[in-house]
């Protein structure tokens, strides 16, 4: 379990989060929305250990982050962020390669270390790109390999995939449609063999289709949490956002709400 | 633990397309080059000797045997003036091309080199200080360089502070501060320039174009483990400096202690490049070209980056002295001159040739 208990933070005179608490049982997708501002990115960088907290804890597996190496720490948890500052020229195998650094013993990559890149380039669908140098790729290529890479950092050494979290910020800010769906159904079949993940997300449907729980944040608070389908209702939806919404039933699409936004007083 | 586990064990991993397999192989020929640079440049002079007597002279220095009939002025100038000269060559090529590789990792910018963060800039106004008001006495020849490593030293400690605050350093802050630092620097270096002789002028423009002239045993000594110590601790950084070009939030999501890796980095740039300015002046061009060219030719690894940047650095070094001092012999030019003007046009070639790396 990744747990933030009762968290608080002020950053430039101004109270970012005040009294947050979220948790990512492991075998789980938690999505966590909420308006531009409402403390999503900062949250993300508390439970990240970039960001220490001025009150509240967070733990991994009971573990609190701050008696955490951070080699150690670096094996547990990994974050894809929102968009990678990268600008040499190295091939995408040996960006998903750096994602082994935590776990690095001497000069070279072993072949273990290959093989887990390969592996997570394979199922991130980014194979037939890794000999391609990494700043000639596409937006969602780059997206693709980065993922790959944060795969590949927490890949174990005992192929067990317990006790691991996977933060996701803005995944799919960068991708079409097709990948998009590809990126949240792989983050899901990881939570299924035992990992956490929590995604910032900012498209409700991918969240209705993707996530086991929702967590739903506005200006610095925990405004609703708990099973998807009970979070995201038009009411919710409505209060947190500020948008009209209309939550739809189809069984003989899928078990999950249809979410649409419409425009004021239509 | 997942999906593609029969996949991960497939045969034909492209591990030869990545990194480091060729590695050894690289640093083995940049040696050999090194090696052959270093023979050549000390058989080369204003009066060449003969790989025969090189040999006699190797096996008197390690008491294996006489020089035979290598003359006493022979001996002399070998052991005294051109190894001496080719060891600060060696020495001063390397710091500067690692220290240039490790800046331009650091600020994340292919555009980086070390004058950036104050080291020649800080240096120029200490050397051009002692030239025009003098030093102490008992200093002796040791004013100059000792004034210009203090130079060095105290400008890059002004940047890192500067970029510092609440134990973070900000790098874009640096480069700003750099700037800064750096025109304060030519600002105080014009006005000693303003107040100079005309013999003390051309002194200090000398010392700022470069030159390895200086070299001798007993300067160099007590030095080579100072100048010695960066070559062998920065390349330990590499896969830090690695995981700091994806951003330096990212490196630490890797585990990577990034203020340790900035400070270090910084204080053993400042120190080999400080050093080798202060004993051989201000040589450019170096320290930005050298890691560029290792890069276009073997990738931006700094596993091997690093290393090969300092082979390939002592070579260029070693290399471009030996030029200046057989162009316009029995005149020497300066050194500077000939890093640029050897390198420059390698590197247009190099820009024209490859254009896919800078993105055209």
């Amino acid at each position: 379990m990744l747990a933030a208990r009762d968290i608080c933070i002020g950053l430039g005179g101004k109270q970012v989060l005040d009294g947050v608490s979220l948790s990512v049982p492991p075998g789980q997708v938690v999505a966590l929305l909420g308006p531009n501002g409402a403390g999503k990115s900062t949250l993300l960088k508390v439970l990240a250990a970039d960001l220490e907290p001025d009150r509240g804890t967070v733990s991994i597996d009971g573990q609190p982050l701050s008696l955490l190496g951070a080699a150690d720490l670096a094996c547990r948890r990994a974050i894809l962020s929102q968009q990678s500052l990268l600008d040499f020229p190295f091939t995408s195998m040996e960006v998903v390669l750096m994602g082994r650094t935590p776990h690095a013993k001497g000069w070279r990559d072993t072949r273990r270390d290959n093989d887990v890149a390969v592996g997570a380039m394979q199922a991130t669908d980014i194979i037939h790109k890794s000999t391609q140098t990494y700043t000639s790729l596409s937006g969602g290529e780059k997206q693709r390999v980065h993922l790959a890479r944060v795969l590949a950092q927490l890949w174990s050494g005992d192929d067990s995939a317990a006790n691991r979290y996977l933060m996701l910020d803005e995944p799919t800010s960068s991708l079409d449609a097709a990948h998009a769906h590809q990126i949240l159904k792989l983050a899901q079949a990881y939570a299924r063999r035992g990992f956490g993940v929590l995604a910032v997300l900012h498209d409700f449907q991918l969240a209705c289709l993707y996530a086991d729980q929702v967590v739903l944040m506005k200006e610095g608070g925990v405004a609703a949490a708990g099973p998807t389908a009970q979070v995201m209702t038009a009411d919710i939806i409505e209060s947190v956002f500020g948008v009209r919404a209309m939550v739809l039933r189809d069984p003989s699409i899928g078990d999950f709400p249809i979410v649409m936004t419409l425009p004021e007083g239509g | 633990m997942v999906a593609n586990d029969a996949s991960m064990t497939a045969a034909g991993t492209p591990a030869s397309a990545y990194g480091l397999s060729r590695g050894p192989l690289i640093l083995g020929l940049l040696f050999a080059v090194l090696i052959v640079s270093v023979l050549v440049a000390v058989a080369n002079g204003a009066f060449p000797v003969s790989g025969g007597k090189l040999i006699s002279i190797a096996l008197e220095v390690l008491s294996l045997g006489d020089r035979g009939d290598v003359s006493a002025s022979e001996y002399a100038v070998v052991t005294q003036i051109r190894v001496p000269r080719v060891f600060l060559g060696i020495l001063v090529g390397a710091n500067l091309a690692i220290g240039g590789a490790v800046m331009q990792g650091m600020f994340r910018n292919p555009l980086a080199d070390p004058g950036l963060i104050g080291v020649s800039g800080g240096a120029a106004v200490a050397a051009i200080a002692v030239t025009v008001m003098g030093a102490p006495a008992v200093l002796g020849v040791y004013a100059l360089p000792s004034a210009a490593f203090l130079g060095a030293i105290v400008a890059t400690s002004l940047v890192y502070v500067i970029g510092t605050r609440g134990g973070t350093t900000v790098v874009a802050t640096m480069l700003l501060a750099g700037i800064a630092i750096n025109a304060l620097a030519q600002s105080v270096t014009g006005v000693f320039v303003f107040l100079s002789d005309e013999l003390q002028l051309r002194s200090f423009l000398f010392w700022t174009l470069g030159s390895l002239g200086g070299a001798g045993w007993p300067t160099l000594v007590p030095l080579i483990p100072v100048l010695l110590l960066p070559l062998v601790t920065l390349p330990l950084f590499a896969r830090g400096l690695n995981a700091i070009l994806l951003g330096e939030r990212d490196a630490r999501y890797l585990g990577v202690n990034t203020q340790r890796l900035k400070l270090l980095a910084i204080c053993l740039t400042a120190l080999g490049v400080g050093i080798a300015t202060a004993l051989s002046g201000i040589i450019g061009f170096v320290g930005i070209v050298i890691p560029h060219v290792v890069r276009l030719a073997f990738g931006p690894d700094h596993r091997l980056l690093l290393p090969a940047s300092v082979l390939a650095g002592a070579a260029f070094m070693v290399l471009a002295d030996l030029a200046a001092r057989l162009v316009v012999q029995p005149a020497e030019l300066p050194i500077g001159v000939v890093t640029a003007a050897i390198g420059a046009p390698f590197f247009l070639w190099l820009i024209l040739h490859r254009r896919s790396y800078f993105g055209g």
